[in-house]
């Protein structure tokens, strides 16, 4: 199969600013992020694609890379209580992210993908201006296709042809943006990461009948314990933090286009799910934490002929949450298979 | 192959400097601030979002302490000063509570802030000149407690209302 597939669609990744800070922007984390957290594109049938924790290898192919640029814009949040509020008055606080990610098969049904992004904090907000770029949170990956063959059909032939595609992943996030606990931050705008080890467990079913494809996908992840000994470049008492367990879902309808050159173009409709869990502090429950987001996106997917170069965009936007800013993402990119 | 462009990609992280999230730590850092819990303060003044000039000394003449929240009106903020509204302040009532508004270019900004926000049951300073941000080094979500004396009783990054409401309850 090939990548032709693969578009870019909402991630489901806190903002690396989470919550505007943490995030702020960059929290909910909020606490925010997300933040991230952030990975870069999205399966949209079995042929693969990316993933919100990663790039997937199409089957038969080696190596994958892929390069993307997001813009995210904040406008405004909701409260804890799910209630929205608008950002102060000439405030406009827009993050934009580098993403490189590359992709790695190990044997048949087994493969590797790394990411990292350059993060750029570009922020007015009630007439102070502010711009930060450093580096964000890194991810590994892994993914074991369990299915041997490829299973996009274009014709129904009995219930064997109707098996999908099934892949099981795990995630680790690395620290390496700059979070509100070192001493390499001035204020909350400055955060690129989520300042957390990460793990995220995820399974992708996805089906393709030319040329419709459907898809699910759900996300478990767990976070880290860590110490904490300072914040925002300020000295506290050492305490101990971990965020809590994040669960999403991303449902997924594309339909296909085969064009007269033989080159492909796919839209991707999309209704993605976030809830986190409150955090703990010293093993007690913070009950300012915790956040909850739904997000409806539309992506567009370009693929030569050859089926080895992949043009993407993208669009998303969070339409309700809780403790979590409002923010809009556009997303293009580049993906090449080899 | 692979592996190795791994490493090598983690071991250029680690040299750019990311070790003190990487491999973080919990010793006690030094304090080198100069307005840190226990530490006396002069008598401050500032202005309010209603533009009306108001000091530490009166306020303190009509209750038993102050506590400073710096907010910049994120949704962490938010949270924060939901459970100041909920959990604090209608069990002191004999503390004086205010929001300071460190981000806001102006009173006016400050008040449309605060009123968009949903705090107008509350006093926010216009810290427009960041004379509080610089005087106690503040940034978002900094809390600070100050008794009759003008002593700071504590001075951290809000976690929960947990650390405020002891602080409080040995006044």
């Amino acid at each position: 199969m090939n990548p032709t597939q693969q578009v870019d669609r909402p991630t489901l990744n806190l903002l690396t600013n989470h919550g505007y800070g943490v995030g702020f922007f960059f929290t909910s984390i909020i606490s925010f992020f997300i933040l991230i957290f952030s990975p870069t594109s999205q399966a949209a049938s079995c042929c693969g694609g990316g993933a919100s924790s990663g790039i997937i290898l199409p089957k038969f192919n080696d190596v994958m890379w892929d390069l993307s640029l997001a813009n995210e814009d904040y406008d405004g949040y909701w409260t804890q209580q799910g209630v929205y509020q608008k950002d102060p008055r000439d405030s406009t606080l827009i993050q934009r992210r580098l993403n490189a990610s590359y992709a790695h098969r190990l044997n048949d049904n087994f493969q590797l993908n790394s990411n990292i992004a350059l993060v750029n904090n570009d922020n007015q907000y009630s007439g102070d201006r502010n711009s930060v770029t450093a580096l964000g949170d890194m991810q590994l990956g892994i993914w074991y296709e369990a299915f041997d063959n490829v299973t996009c059909i274009y014709k129904i032939n009995g219930w064997e042809s109707l098996k999908p595609s099934i892949y099981f992943g795990g995630t680790l996030t690395l620290p390496t943006g700059i979070s509100p606990y070192t001493d390499r931050i001035d204020s909350s705008f400055d955060i690129t990461g989520l300042g957390f080890y990460r793990f995220d467990a995820n399974v992708i079913i996805e089906k393709t009948v030319y040329p419709f494809s459907l898809s699910w996908q759900g996300q478990y992840g767990y976070t880290f314990k860590r110490p904490i000994n300072q914040e925002y470049s300020q000295v506290i008492t050492p305490y101990t933090k971990q965020l809590g367990d994040r669960y999403s879902n991303t449902f997924n309808g594309a339909y296909t286009w085969f064009l007269p050159n033989l080159s492909m173009l796919t839209l991707t409709a999309s209704l993605s799910q976030l809830k986190e869990d409150s955090a703990k502090i010293n093993g007690q429950i913070d009950h300012t934490s915790g956040l909850e987001k739904s997000t409806l996106g539309l992506a567009f997917a370009y693929s030569n002929a050859v089926r080895d170069w992949i043009i993407k965009a993208s669009f998303s936007q969070a339409d309700s949450g809780e403790n979590i800013p409002k923010t809009q993402v556009l997303n293009i990119g580049v993906s090449h298979v080899y | 192959m692979f592996i190795k462009h791994l490493l090598f990609a983690l071991m250029l992280t680690l040299l750019m400097g990311c070790e003190e999230d990487l491999l973080p730590s919990n010793d006690p850092l030094e304090n080198k601030e100069s307005i840190q819990t226990g530490s006396t303060i002069e008598d401050l003044s500032f202005t309010l979002s209603d533009a009306n000039e108001e000091t530490l000394s009166n306020l303190l003449t009509t209750h038993d302490a102050v506590v400073l929240y710096f907010t910049m009106w994120c949704p962490i903020c938010d949270s924060h000063m939901s459970h100041f509204r909920s959990e604090l302040k209608p069990e002191f009532s004999n503390v004086k509570f205010l929001f300071v508004d460190y981000v806001s270019g102006s009173v006016a900004y400050s008040r449309d802030a605060q009123t968009a926000a949903g705090y107008t049951d509350f006093d926010v300073i216009a810290d427009s000149n960041d004379e509080l941000e610089n005087y106690f080094n503040g940034t978002m979500a900094t809390t600070v407690v100050i008794d009759k004396n003008l002593i700071v009783q504590y001075k951290g990054i809000f976690k929960t209302t947990n650390e405020v409401h002891e602080v409080l309850d040995q006044l």
